[in-house]
């Protein structure tokens, strides 16, 4: 390498082996060029020069090693008088103006503060799995009717097991001030299905959903608390419900939710009789399902589909025509929980991000004020000591 | 040819006070310091010129010599060195300890009997 290219180079930082060979051939060419005017032919004077320097390799590689070694304490003691020297005037200068540095601050923090806000919702919701044991083996069914659900429960092959719910909001009453609250009728294997386990006491068990037999609940872990002091002698006591009493059987623990934060009370679905018309007819039912090992959505509505259309034939009550089950869905669980709100927290989370951006822009903006009235005031007083 | 000592013989910090006197006279490049030392002591001190260059690099990071490159007398870019006032300080110190120590040594070898 020509030492004319090294000089650009150096603009990068000291080229270290460049100048430790610059030195040392520079002493050699000397040298030799000193024994050649004395007589000797160009070959024994650089063998002589040589010679009389000791071992090249040996002192040219301590030379590099001692000067690399300086750069690097050099480089690094200099971004660290940088980084100091950066903060002291920030923090300087932040003092000198405290009306300015309180808009910039607020302006900044709310905009962070709101984006950290729809984050942390959006994260919860839509990035981490439902806080349920092997969640993402959990899948919502297309259905609404006890029959469907009963049927699809004993026919397909995808699930490891199925079940269903239905929120409502139910009066509480009996033991203290009457209340209403959001509660769920559900089939007695939702819980465990889900893969929770309650806190105290047990969830339900099959023979539960059958007429005469569904007198029971499940409290959440804040009804517990707020309206039974959290007592642990509630298990068998008697809770009433839209007038009719239910024997308390277990308690989910406290960060337990299902569907949703707002259900306080689990009570079985009473299952009308197979062929009756409230059985294949009376809707509002949701469906949800374990997936077995390996099977995937796609071929757990497949199998969906084909039994909606066996279902459909199966109907005592009416006929609910071909088209009846071939748009059924299998879905994440999480998905249909979240549901609409999807589109709407990503949109969200873009209104805030675009909100932080303004804030930087306005900040940005005060900064360019502050500094063209600070360069007028500046070169006014720099003008007298300009003159020496 | 005269009698010459060893580079062996040479103590690193005697290379060091060699290096510092010769700078007195003005800013130098490592050859020109190997010729100043060469032609001062003629040729009786013949070090291994290339622990010169160690030698320069102690005495920088001490602050006693510093560097910068420029143009040699024929045109070539090249290292050259000049003493500090620190350097010219502990040359002071240095330079008398070693004047005291060498008329001590003269003065019991000057002592009856002679040596030879």
């Amino acid at each position: 390498m020509s030492s004319g290219w090294r000089r650009y180079l150096r603009f990068f930082g000291p080229d270290v082996p460049g100048d430790v060979d610059d030195e040392l051939s520079f002493h050699l060419d000397m040298r030799a060029r000193d024994y050649a005017e004395r007589g000797l032919d160009p070959s024994a004077a650089r063998h002589a020069a040589e010679e009389r320097f000791g071992d090249v390799g040996r002192i040219s590689a301590a030379l590099r090693a001692h000067d690399e070694h300086l750069v690097r304490t050099h480089n690094r003691r200099a971004v660290v008088d940088d980084l100091r020297q950066d903060l002291l005037y920030a923090l300087r200068s932040l003092r000198r103006a405290p009306a300015f540095s309180i808009v910039a601050v607020l302006t900044l923090a709310l905009g962070t503060g709101a984006n950290t806000a729809v984050f942390s919702v959006v994260d919860a919701l839509l990035l981490r799995g439902l806080p349920y044991p092997r969640s993402a083996e959990l899948v919502s069914v297309s259905g609404t009717t006890l029959a469907e659900f009963t049927r699809i429960r004993a026919l397909a092959t995808s699930f490891s097991d199925v079940a269903s719910y239905r929120a409502s909001s139910v009066g509480v009453s009996g033991d203290a001030e009457p209340e209403r609250v959001d509660a769920a009728s559900v089939s007695a294997n939702l819980l465990s299905l889900i893969g929770v386990k309650p806190e105290l006491g047990r969830t339900f068990v099959a023979d539960e959903n059958t007429q005469g037999r569904a007198n029971v609940a499940v409290l959440s872990h804040g009804i517990w608390m707020r309206r039974f002091a959290g007592n642990r002698e509630i298990l068998g006591k008697a809770v009433i419900i839209e007038g009719t009493p239910y024997t308390i059987v277990g308690v989910m623990p406290v960060d337990f939710a299902f569907p949703d934060r707002g259900v306080q009370i689990w009570t079985p679905v009473e299952t009308p009789p197979a062929g009756s018309g409230a059985f294949w007819g009376s809707g509002g039912y949701r469906i949800v399902a374990r997936l077995r090992d390996g099977v995937t959505i796609a071929r757990a509505q497949q199998e969906a589909r084909t039994l909606y259309a066996r279902i459909g034939r199966e109907n005592p009550i009416w006929n609910p025509g071909p088209k009846y089950g071939t748009d059924a869905k299998v879905a994440a669980l999480q998905q249909t929980l979240v549901g609409s709100a999807r589109t709407m927290l990503w949109l969200l989370l873009g209104v805030v991000a675009i909100v932080l951006l303004i804030a930087c822009a306005n900040v940005a903006n005060l900064l360019l004020v502050r500094d063209s009235n600070g360069t007028r005031r500046r070169s006014r007083t720099l003008a007298p000591s300009a003159a020496h | 040819m005269p009698a010459r000592t060893d580079t062996g013989d040479l103590l690193q910090g005697t290379l060091g006070i060699l290096i510092l006197k010769s700078l007195l006279a003005g800013p130098s490049h490592g050859y020109g310091i190997a010729r100043w030392v060469e032609s001062t002591t003629d040729d009786v001190l013949r070090i291994e010129e290339g622990s010169l260059y160690p030698a320069l690099r102690r005495l920088e990071d001490r602050g006693w010599v510093r560097s910068e490159w420029g143009l040699s007398e024929n045109n070539r870019r090249a290292r050259f060195y000049t003493i500090t006032a620190a350097g010219r300080a502990h040359l002071r110190t240095e330079a008398s300890v070693w004047m005291r120590y060498a008329n001590a040594v003269t003065q019991v070898l000057r002592a009856a009997p002679a040596v030879s």
